[in-house]
């Protein structure tokens, strides 16, 4: 279960001791501007500051190429249909299939607007711990209306904690089910249906049985979702407040 | 079967559904890389949005749609929960992310009816779920639309068509389980 969190790289440069708040304000305002490029001169800028901060960061570019991999097929699409269905100049013609220059630059533009959404994205992960970003997202969502929903901003984070702890729960008892199956004569192979069944139900039996436990863990330690005090505590410096100012007027002049 | 309740006391039905929202999120998370190949499609199935469905059927409206934003909340956070394990707010922004939006809506409208209806009569759930199912790809292919600038039957060939048969089963499956169990009616 350990690759969950390989996207995480522990260090100790300026991007790791930015506030998580910082990082994921930043994260918002980066992803408006890279929505509103188009032309590759800007592409290409944003390629040298991603470049700089992978590099001033120490971390290696392998992680960023693993973390696009999964969406690439779909971009591709993305990329065939641009190409292949705007009007325009003709760039080559293989009867049905016509490919052209302004689909061409189109759709480079907008792969490319995607690819680095996911690596600004990449970076941020890379360079924050999850109960850092968690406690992050717990600060900045405090101030919504959440009652409304009847639930506090210290749930939220409290119930995404939980769902880590579930995960490799559920996967670790998927195995020992698995194999203790496996043990006693079944064949997934041969009988898909069964296996199914003979996995799913017991799983599921697993998994309820361990919700009763944990509310009752929580239930009998107090549990209360208001004015719980955290372990680790945010604090704004300078150079936050000096970001968030820039991100204001980057966003300002953007959309003037 | 989710009757078995060891403890009963004032507060204990709330950190209950809490914990069973919990547990839903990590299922969508898991159920994201579960991936089922089947013969009339191009494309396997993730559990993902089976689990969707169940969530707003099993939990109602208020929870179910709760366990929607903790697993967003997760996929932001930097984990790889998300379709294929990609995760943060880049495909929040990106051409699927009307998708995973959707999921929160799609979740709250399934629930409101179910609570409003109740779950017992499969039926009545497969109209309910299609509701659900359709909010999500309203929300999906518009933003596949916008931010990718296609046309609407480039998106629909993209984003919809080739996963319908995956949907249907799912649905049913569902549909199915969500008439034998609810949390809702205890």
């Amino acid at each position: 279960m350990n690759d969950l969190f390989l996207s995480f790289v522990p260090g100790k440069s300026f991007l790791h001791r930015l506030d998580p708040r910082t990082k994921v304000l930043g994260l918002m305002a980066v992803s408006f501007c890279i929505l509103k490029v188009s032309s590759f001169e800007i592409m290409a800028l944003m390629a040298i500051i991603f470049a700089i901060l992978v590099i001033a960061c120490h971390l290696p570019f392998l992680h960023f190429v693993r973390s696009v991999r999964p969406m690439l097929p779909f971009f591709t699409f993305i990329f065939l249909m641009q190409l292949l269905f705007t009007e325009g100049t003709h760039l080559f013609d293989f009867g049905l299939l016509k490919g052209t220059y302004e689909g061409f630059l189109l759709g480079s533009i907008l792969a490319l607007r995607f690819i680095f959404l996911i690596l600004f994205a990449a970076l941020i992960t890379a360079t924050t711990s999850p109960s850092g970003i968690t406690s992050g997202i717990e600060r900045l969502l405090r101030p919504l209306p959440l009652k409304y929903l009847g639930i506090s901003s210290h749930d939220l984070a409290m119930m995404m904690s939980l769902s880590l702890y579930f995960v490799p729960m559920l996967f670790d008892s998927f195995r020992d089910l698995r194999d203790a199956q496996i043990s006693r004569g079944l064949d997934i192979r041969k009988e898909p249906v069964k296996a199914i069944m003979s996995l799913t139900v017991p799983l599921v039996r697993m998994a309820l049985r361990s919700v009763d436990e944990v509310a009752l863990a929580m239930e009998s330690r107090c549990y209360t979702g208001e004015g719980r005090s955290s372990m680790y505590v945010l604090e704004f410096r300078s150079l936050d407040y000096a970001l968030l100012v820039f991100y204001c007027v980057l966003l300002f002049l953007l959309y003037i | 079967m989710l009757n078995v309740n060891h403890f009963q006391t004032t507060n204990s039905n709330n950190i209950k559904k809490m914990v069973f929202a919990s547990l839903f999120a990590a299922l969508m998370a898991v159920g994201a890389y579960v991936e089922i190949p089947i013969p009339a499609s191009p494309v396997p199935i993730t559990l993902q949005t089976f689990f969707v469905l169940l969530t707003g059927a099993i939990l109602g409206a208020r929870w179910g749609t709760i366990s929607v934003i903790v697993y967003l909340l997760l996929g932001i956070a930097g984990l790889p929960v998300f379709s294929g394990g990609s995760s943060g707010l880049g495909m929040i922004f990106g051409p699927t992310g009307g998708f995973l939006i959707g999921f929160m809506f799609g979740a709250f409208i399934i629930g409101y009816l179910s609570d409003r209806f109740g779950t017992k009569n499969i039926g009545l759930n497969i109209a309910i779920m299609l509701a659900g199912l359709s909010v999500i790809y309203v929300f999906g292919i518009l933003q596949l639309m916008n931010v990718a600038d296609l046309s609407l039957t480039q998106a629909l060939v993209l984003g919809m068509i080739p996963y319908l048969p995956g949907a249907v089963l799912k649905l049913i499956a569902a549909a199915v389980i969500s008439s034998r169990y609810s949390l809702n009616q205890e």
